[in-house]
C-alpha cells in the first residue's frame, strides 16, 4: 500500500516511516502542507497520514483541498492537538480517524491498516451478515453467536467486541479502539474497563472449549487469530 | 439653559391662565348683578353712586341710555361693549406707579342700559410678577440641590472608583489576595467591584491551580522518570548481557504511558480552564448520560466484588458537553473504585443517581471529611498516597463543573457514621430551572 505521510518533525516522521515501512508499506514523507497538497492531488494513495501543525498549509487545509478535489482516500490526522473538539474539527473536515500524540506504533499501526482495509473492501460491496472466524460464527441479524455450531449467550457489549474482533481477524485490535468504537470515550479510564469485558468475553467463547482464540498482546492489544 | 427655556414657557402659560381667570371672575360678577337687576331697582343695588378712589379694588356701575350712573365708575372715557383694560389716570395728582391706575373691565347691554364691572388690573399684575420670583427661587434651589448632590455623589463615586483602581493595581501587581469588599451592594458600581472581586477570586484559584500544578507535575513526574532511567539503566545491563528483554521494555513502556496520561489529564483541565467558547454545548440527558456510565462500569465493579447501584429520578435535561461530562462522570466512578472500598469488606459499593438536576456518586469508603474538601479539587494534590493516581480525578470534576456552571458539592455519603464520599454535581435545568 502506499501512504502519504506529512509530518514536519523529522524524528516523528522517519520513525513513522519506518514502522509503515517495516509493514509493508510505501511511504512519501513530506514536511510542507502546500507539498503534501500538490502530491495528494498527483497522485492516488491508500493512506493519508496527516499532522494538524505543518508550514506553509496546516493539515486541516491539506485535507480540505484533497476533498475538495474528490478524492476520497482515506486520512487519519496525527496530532498533538487531541482535544474532543479538536476531533470533531478533523473528522468534520473529512478524517476518517485521529490519533492524538504520544502514541505507540502499534496502536497507530493497527488503525492505519484498518483505514485501508475498509478502504479496499470498498463502499458499494454488500456487508456481511454472518461473520465467521475459523469454529466462530456471528450472525449479525439474528444478533447470535455460535462455536461449532453451539450457541452461545452473549449481552451487547461482549457481542459488539466480539463483532470488531472478528471483522478485524488476524489484526492488532488496540486498547484505545474498543474504548473508542464500543464506549464511545475518547479518553482512556485507568481502571481495567476493556479487560474486565475481555475477559468475560473469553470466559463464553474460550473457557468452556479449552483453547485460546483471542491472544493478548501486553501493551499493544488484542488479535483474534484466523 | 433647559431649565431656564422652561421656565419661560411655564410663566407664559400661567400669565394667560391668571389673566384668563380674572376674566372669568369678572363675567361672574357681571351675570350675578344683571340677574340681580332684573329684580331690584338700580337705586338700591348701586345706593353709593359717583366715582371711586382710585384706591379701591373693585367696582360696577350701570349706565342708563338716558346718561345716569348708578354705581362708580373711575373714568370717564367711552365704555366698549366687552372686555377691556381701561387707564384712569385723576388729574393734578402725582402718578408713582402707572400700573396702579390700570382697571379690567367687562360690560354688556342689560335691560336699562350698560352694566359693567371691573377690578384694579395691578392686582393681576402683582400676581403675574410674583411669578418670576418664585421661579427663580425655585430654580435658585433646585441648582444648588442638584449641584450639592451632585458633588456628593461625584466624591463618593470618586473614592469608590479609587478603591476599585487600587484593587486592580495590586493584583496586577502580584497581591492576588486583595479585594474591594463591596458589603451591602446598591447599585452598578458595586456589582462591578463584586465582578472584580469574583475575577480576582477566579485569577488567584487558577494562579493556586498552576502553582499547585507546577510543583505537583515536578514531585510526581520525579518518581516515575526516576524509575525510567532505573528501567533504561537495566534494559542496557540486559542486552549487554544478552538476556531477554521484553520485561524491562514493557515496564519502560508502562512509565511512559503513565508519565503521558498525567499530561494528557494536565492538558485536559487546562483546555477546560481556558473556556467554553470553543466547547460544543447542547441539550444533555443526565439520566442517559448516567446509563452511559454505569454500564461501562458495572461490569468492573462487580468483578471487584463490590456493586453499583443506578437510582434515575424524572428525566433532567441539562446544557452541557456530553463527552465532557462522561469523562467527568467516570472519573468520579473510578475515584469510588480506588478511594470508595468498605473498609471492613474492602469491596466498593456504589451508588450513581440523578435527582432533579443533580448527578451524585455515593461510594461506601472513609469519604474525605469537610476540611479537605477545597483541597482535594486541587489538581496534583492527593489526599491519600497508600492509593494509585495521580491526584487529577476530583480536579477535571471540579474544572468540567466550572465550565457548566454547576455547583460542586461533597459530602458525606453516611452522614450519621460520618463515612463514604457523596460527589453531587448540581446544574442549572436546560430550561432554566
Amino acid at each position: 500500500m502506499r501512504v502519504l505521510l506529512l509530518e514536519d518533525e523529522a524524528e516523528i516522521g522517519q520513525w513513522i516511516t519506518r514502522g509503515l515501512t517495516e509493514a509493508g508499506h510505501v511511504v512519501d514523507h513530506l514536511a510542507d502542507g502546500a507539498e503534501a497538497l500538490t502530491a495528494a492531488s498527483s497522485r492516488d494513495y491508500d493512506l493519508i497520514v496527516l499532522d494538524r501543525m505543518t508550514p506553509t498549509l496546516d493539515g486541516l487545509s491539506v485535507l480540505r483541498g484533497i476533498r475538495a478535489i474528490g478524492k476520497t482516500t482515506p486520512a487519519m490526522f496525527l496530532t498533538a492537538l487531541g482535544a474532543v473538539e479538536d476531533r470533531v474539527e478533523g473528522l468534520e473536515v473529512g478524517a476518517d480517524d485521529y490519533l492524538a500524540k504520544p502514541f505507540a506504533m502499534s496502536e497507530f499501526l493497527a488503525r492505519a491498516n484498518a483505514l485501508m482495509r475498509r478502504a479496499q473492501m470498498g463502499d458499494g460491496q454488500a456487508e456481511l451478515s454472518v461473520l465467521t472466524v475459523g469454529p466462530l460464527e456471528l450472525d449479525l441479524i439474528r444478533r447470535n453467536c455460535r462455536r461449532n455450531g453451539q450457541a452461545i449467550e452473549l449481552n451487547t457489549k461482549e457481542f459488539n467486541l466480539l463483532e470488531i474482533m472478528m471483522r478485524n481477524k488476524g489484526r492488532v485490535v488496540t486498547r484505545t479502539m474498543l474504548l473508542e468504537q464500543i464506549w464511545n470515550l475518547n479518553f482512556d479510564p485507568m481502571t481495567n474497563v476493556v479487560e474486565t469485558h475481555m475477559s468475560r468475553l473469553r470466559a463464553k467463547i474460550e473457557k468452556p472449549f479449552g483453547d485460546t482464540l483471542i491472544r493478548t498482546l501486553r501493551g499493544s492489544g488484542y488479535v483474534l487469530d484466523d | 439653559m433647559g431649565l431656564l427655556v422652561a421656565g419661560t414657557l411655564v410663566l407664559l402659560g400661567a400669565n394667560g391662565a391668571v389673566e384668563r381667570q380674572l376674566d372669568q371672575m369678572l363675567m361672574t360678577r357681571h351675570a350675578l348683578l344683571a340677574e340681580d337687576l332684573r329684580e331690584t331697582p338700580p337705586e338700591v343695588i348701586f345706593p353709593n353712586s359717583g366715582k371711586i378712589q382710585p384706591r379701591s379694588a373693585n367696582f360696577e356701575a350701570l349706565v342708563t341710555d338716558d346718561g345716569t350712573i348708578y354705581g362708580q365708575l373711575p373714568t370717564e372715557t367711552e365704555i366698549v361693549t366687552g372686555l377691556q383694560t381701561i387707564l384712569f389716570k385723576p388729574r393734578n395728582e402725582k402718578i408713582r406707579n402707572e400700573h396702579q391706575y390700570f382697571w379690567r373691565a367687562y360690560s354688556t347691554r342689560v335691560e336699562d342700559g350698560n352694566l359693567i364691572v371691573g377690578t384694579r388690573a395691578d392686582i393681576y399684575n402683582e400676581a403675574v410678577e410674583l411669578l418670576p420670583l418664585a421661579f427663580l427661587i425655585s430654580a435658585g434651589l433646585i441648582i444648588l440641590v442638584v449641584l450639592g448632590g451632585g458633588l456628593w455623589f461625584a466624591t463618593r463615586n470618586q473614592a469608590r472608583l479609587d478603591r476599585i483602581h487600587l484593587a486592580l493595581d495590586r493584583i496586577a501587581a502580584g497581591d492576588l489576595d486583595s479585594r474591594i469588599n463591596v458589603t451591602h451592594p446598591v447599585d452598578d458600581l458595586d456589582d462591578l467591584s463584586d465582578r472584580v472581586d469574583d475575577t480576582a477570586e477566579r485569577i488567584a484559584l487558577l494562579m493556586g491551580y498552576i502553582r499547585q500544578s507546577a510543583s505537583g507535575i515536578a514531585h510526581d513526574l520525579k518518581t516515575p522518570l526516576t524509575r525510567l532511567g532505573i528501567r533504561v539503566e537495566t534494559l542496557a545491563d540486559a542486552i549487554d548481557r544478552g538476556s531477554d528483554p521484553t520485561e524491562d521494555l514493557a515496564a519502560v513502556q508502562r512509565q511512559i504511558s503513565q508519565m503521558s496520561q498525567i499530561f494528557s489529564l494536565l492538558l485536559r483541565i487546562a483546555e477546560i480552564e481556558r473556556g467554553s467558547s470553543h466547547i460544543r454545548m447542547q441539550e444533555v440527558d443526565l439520566g442517559a448520560l448516567a446509563e452511559v456510565v454505569a454500564d461501562i462500569y458495572q461490569a468492573v465493579i462487580e468483578d471487584e466484588g463490590g456493586s453499583l447501584r443506578l437510582e434515575l429520578d424524572a428525566p433532567a435535561l441539562v446544557w452541557g458537553n456530553e463527552a465532557l461530562l462522561v469523562q467527568a462522570l467516570s472519573n468520579l466512578m473510578e475515584n469510588a473504585l480506588r478511594h470508595g472500598r468498605n473498609p471492613e469488606s474492602q469491596r466498593p459499593v456504589v451508588t450513581l443517581s440523578v435527582v432533579g438536576s443533580a448527578l451524585c456518586v455515593r461510594d461506601s469508603g472513609p469519604g474525605i471529611a469537610p476540611e479537605h474538601h477545597d483541597e482535594a479539587l486541587v489538581p496534583m494534590k492527593r489526599l491519600d498516597d497508600q492509593v494509585p493516581g495521580y491526584g487529577l480525578g476530583l480536579a477535571l470534576v471540579n474544572s468540567v463543573a466550572n465550565l457548566h456552571r454547576a455547583r460542586l458539592v461533597l459530602d458525606w455519603a453516611n452522614c450519621d457514621r460520618k463515612c463514604g464520599l457523596s460527589v453531587c454535581l448540581h446544574f442549572t435545568s436546560a430550561d432554566g430551572r
